[in-house]
């Protein structure tokens, strides 16, 4: 009885209660995915975008998909990956439709990244990189009501470095490129299962399988010790789809494991069905690659 | 002497011989507040605290039961008096500032109460003595050696196993060590399973105290005090994603060595001088996702008191002293600038965090000299001390800008001189009606933590704070004592994080915030018979903030409206059974109001509306404690038993979100929970 009593005094802190549809879970029109290419862009590049707009009738095309570059820098306090004010404020449309093309603006490193903005203020702040030491300008997406947000990579220098550094570090550097999904299994009872043809409410194990060159190395500069450090791109994916459950919305690899490949289970859904599934694989410089499936259920 | 013990505490290690260790401590009991209070001090003694269910004896818990301490949130530990942050509220013992009362995690404070004479909590208004803060204070005093040959406790419960223990040696002279040892991670880890293991931080924690005591002559003496903490919490979590994956690894230790030198002079007058030094040390190290935050930082103290206090009249004492603490810091940090989050930091339960990662290492000092004098004023039935404390400031980073490549680093130092008049008045209207008001300015220096050129800003100077507290304590008849007290704080150069999109380098932080909090608090202490009491708590109190004097005003992260505390005791045959009742507000929080898809990451962010517009739910629980006392020869050997939350309320701590943040639901707390322990003292 007491050995209970210390395990509930435990239990009390942290953890969220199950609430409402997982995000994989595919139940109204959504905007899952987003792809830039190129992954990582200087100033004044032009990039071509593609989403991944998806409903519970399948991917849809998204004509009416809006993108906004949003160069509203995000103040400290915030702790989002993008400033509030690029989801409220009314921002230009830079362009509409599923795929587009668009210019980044001259002052992406100034704005977003270790240069800092021109001020008659005096220096200001530059923005802070992420953990790659990656520096990004964001883009917004609005489908009706439903916002998106994107991050393009900016190829900018580095802040804080030598000029040794800095030049070691540029012939080090390798801009990042979208990973590359490669197939997509599925196993019941450990036993190959084909996607047409998938017995209904089973627990399936999904494997989705990435190139190996997906995950690159990358060095980042430690300010801290003056040094350049190697690392490896962490890769994750996440899995959406029409019906059934999956155990995990995301799953993945992280930087030092050099599997190339990740696993869910998917609880089918009970009755025979077409099931569309999406998966979405994501690299930490902020890559990424999507593709779709139609799973047919059978009983 | 008791004309002399005021209701302002002049100083817990004063001159003045009765308000002294000086007096003969062999025979004390624990007396947790000496007759001397300040407006709003409870003035509970240690036995009432240590009796009170869901504290398990240790008083230092029990300290969040008193009028105007708000209920801590699900972190624990966290005192926050009269709309203070923690950090604003300075703790104290023998004149030593330590960094926490608490160990992590708030289950336990980290001074043994079988090493205390007193502990007593002044939410505001205090004397010049003590300073450096902006809230309230809380000043432990030690006991002295015991008059038997020795005495002592040995405690023990699912929590912790400690003990307390004195010996008299020669002619007032002693010895005096306590000592506690956490294992609730060792039960833990064959009792929980790994996913509970992997979700819930389990802190390790150890303290020790030692302090003996050395009479020179019948009115002098030294005493040599050394104070020792260590805590550690881990906790990992690995998820399928990496961008989920978290891990939080806490450690915190303290140490502190202190001489005090007491002299009595026969024509009344007294002095006491005590230099400490210390070692202080924090690492925090949280990675949620892409995201991570890693802060050490190593300081130490050097820290000198002292003070002189001489009768000039038979109306007027003259007390005058010095209070100087000198921080040197060596900090590391790296990671998320907005993590740990701080005051006014907008954040959701389970939010992603932002994956920013900045890096500074940087050192600094900030040394406080403040010279104060008070002047002690007995006119009839009125009692005035008018007092000024000088707070000279030094900080002193030695970084004023972010690290570039090979540029030559370069440091800094400001000095500043901040005049902290305060007044207290006492007035003794009837014999049963006592009146007090104090009033008085207090300064806070920067923490060393924020004067990073990365994560805070080098130039950041003094926070300063006015007070202003009255008070009465009717006793009605002997049985009851009501003590109703109105307060006020207003404070002004803040550190806040600067809301600027576009700040200037080396200001992430800037010093223009603004706050008050204001309310009342009402205490009924009630003693119907010797078996018998209790009291019972009101606050109702309202604490504030805002970015600048131009900004509007919006909710302290903490703060909560009305806070409740009925306890009450009852012995019999050996039994005491004890009640204790609480509800308080919930703490404010800011609604979500929609999110996004973080695209680039796969996870959902989410908008905010207005911030701390939504509150937790009322918080409301009751609790019991049955103790039982056995007496064979010289043990006294004291089993009990705790069932905290009796009603088995599902208290909501925090509101957690769905993956899309798109519905909400409550996470609630302690379900019925018995606690059992076991004291023997001897």
């Amino acid at each position: 009885m007491r050995r209970l009593h210390i395990i509930t005094l435990l239990l009390l802190a942290g953890c969220a209660p199950k609430m409402g549809n997982p995000s994989s879970l595919v139940t109204e029109e959504r905007i899952i995915g987003v792809r830039g290419d190129p992954a990582e862009a200087a100033p004044g590049d032009l990039v071509q975008y593609s989403s991944l707009v998806v409903s519970p009738s399948g991917t849809l095309q998204a004509q009416e998909l809006s993108w906004s570059l949003c160069n509203l820098r995000k103040p400290i306090a915030e702790n989002t990956p993008v400033s509030q004010a690029c989801m409220t404020e009314d921002l230009a449309q830079s362009a509409q439709g599923g795929s587009v093309a668009i210019e980044m603006p001259s002052s992406a490193c100034s704005n977003f990244g270790p240069l800092g903005p021109p001020s008659s203020k005096g220096t200001l702040r530059p923005s802070d990189p992420d953990a790659t030491g990656g520096y990004y300008q964001p883009l917004r997406l609005d489908l009706g009501a439903k916002q998106s947000v994107f991050r393009e990579r900016l190829s900018c220098g580095l802040a804080g470095a030598s000029l040794t550094m800095a030049q070691e570090f540029r012939a080090t550097y390798t801009a990042n490129q979208n990973p590359t999904l490669v197939s997509l299994s599925a196993l019941v009872d450990e036993t190959p299962a084909s996607l047409d043809s998938l017995p209904a409410g089973q627990r399936i194990r999904l494997v989705a399988t990435w190139s190996p060159d997906s995950a690159e190395s990358y060095p980042v500069f430690d300010s801290l010790s003056q040094t350049i450090i190697e690392h490896r791109e962490a890769l994750w994916l996440s899995w959406f789809a029409t019906a059934g459950t999956f155990d995990d919305s995301l799953t993945g690899r992280g930087e030092d494991d050099t599997a190339v490949s990740t696993e869910n289970t998917w609880q089918s859904p009970a009755g025979a069905d077409v099931v569309f599934l999406w998966f979405v694989l994501h690299d930490s410089r902020g890559g990424a690659d999507f593709a779709s499936f139609a799973l047919t259920i059978v009983p | 002497m008791r004309a002399r013990a005021t209701v302002f505490a002049l100083a817990i290690v004063a001159a003045m011989p009765e308000t002294t260790a000086l007096a003969s401590e062999a025979n004390e009991t624990v007396v947790i507040a000496p007759p001397a209070k300040s407006v709003g001090e409870a003035g509970l003694s240690t036995a009432e605290l240590r009796q009170i269910p869901g504290a398990q004896g240790d008083v230092g818990k029990a300290l969040e039961n008193l009028p105007g301490v708000a209920r801590p949130g699900l972190a624990g530990g966290e005192l926050v008096v009269w709309g203070a942050t923690p950090e604003e509220t300075r703790v104290v013992i023998d004149g030593m500032e330590i960094p926490a009362l608490y160990h992590l995690g708030g289950l336990r404070s980290v001074v043994h109460s079988g090493f205390l004479r007193t502990l007593t909590l002044v939410p505001g208004g205090y004397g010049p003595e003590y300073g450096r803060g902006l809230g309230g204070l809380v000043q432990m005093a030690s006991r002295g050696p015991p008059v038997k040959p020795y005495q002592g406790e040995v405690d023990a419960d699912v929590l912790d196993a400690s003990f307390a223990a004195g010996a008299a040696v020669g002619n007032g002279g002693g010895m005096l060590a306590a000592g506690r040892i956490g294992y609730l991670d060792r039960i833990i880890s064959g009792a929980l399973s790994s996913d509970a293991r992997r979700l819930f931080p389990v802190p390790r924690y150890w303290d020790f105290q030692g302090k003996m005591v050395v009479p020179l002559r019948g009115d002098e003496k030294v005493e040599l005090i050394f104070l020792t903490s260590s805590d550690a919490s881990s906790i990992t979590n690995n998820a399928a994603s990496p961008s989920f994956s978290a891990q939080t690894n806490r450690n915190q230790s303290f140490s502190r060595l202190g001489v005090t030198y007491l002299r009595a002079f026969p024509d009344g007058s007294g002095a006491s001088l005590i230099p400490f030094v210390g070692w202080d040390e924090t690492r925090r190290r949280q990675v949620v996702g892409l995201g991570s935050a890693d802060e050490s930082i190593a300081a130490t103290v050097l820290g000198l008191r002292g003070q002189y206090g001489a009768p000039l009249s038979p109306r007027l004492t003259l007390v005058v002293g010095f209070d100087g603490l000198l921080t040197l810091s060596n900090v590391q940090r790296t990671g998320s600038p907005t993590l740990p989050p701080r005051e006014g930091d907008i954040v959701a339960f389970g939010q992603p965090i932002s994956g920013k990662a900045s890096a500074d290492t940087w050192s600094a000092a900030v040394g406080t000299l403040a010279p104060y004098t008070t002047l002690e004023i007995v006119q009839g039935r009125w009692r005035l001390l008018p007092s000024l404390r000088l707070d000279g400031v030094v900080t002193s980073p030695n970084r004023s800008a972010p690290e570039n490549g090979v540029t030559p680093r370069a440091g800094s130092a400001r000095m500043s001189w901040s005049p902290a008049p305060r007044l207290a008045v006492a007035h003794q209207a009837r014999s049963w009606l006592r009146e007090n008001a104090a009033f008085g300015l207090y300064q806070q220096a920067p923490s060393p933590g924020d004067l990073s050129a990365v994560f805070g800003s080098p130039t950041l100077g003094v926070a300063h704070a006015l007070h202003i507290v009255t008070g009465t304590e009717i006793d009605v008849g002997q049985r009851l004592t009501v003590q109703p007290t109105v307060f006020y704080r207003y404070m002004w150069d803040l550190v806040m994080r600067n809301p600027d999109a576009s700040p200037t380098l080396a200001h992430a932080l800037v010093q223009d915030g603004v706050g008050r909090a204001f309310g009342a608090q009402i205490l009924l202490r009630f003693t119907p018979s010797p078996a018998l009491n209790g009291w019972l708590a009101y606050t109702l109190s309202r604490s504030e903030r805002r970015h600048s004097s131009e900004s509007s005003y919006r909710l302290f992260d903490q703060d909560q409206t009305h806070l409740v505390t009925f306890a009450g005791n009852v012995s019999r045959s050996g039994f005491v059974v004890g009640v204790r009742f609480r509800l308080a507000s919930g703490m404010p929080r800011t609604p979500v109001i929609g999110s996004y898809l973080d695209a680039t990451t796969g996870q959902y962010q989410p908008i905010f509306g207005q911030q701390n517009s939504l509150r937790l739910p009322v918080f409301y629980a009751l609790d019991l404690r049955i103790e039982k006392h056995f007496r064979r020869r010289w043990l006294d050997i004291v089993p009990y038993l705790e069932i905290l939350n009796l009603t088995n309320h599902a208290n909501v701590e925090e509101f957690a979100y769905d993956e899309q943040f798109a519905s909400r639901a409550n996470i609630t707390g302690l379900p019925i929970l018995a606690v059992a322990g076991l004291s023997v003292r001897f």
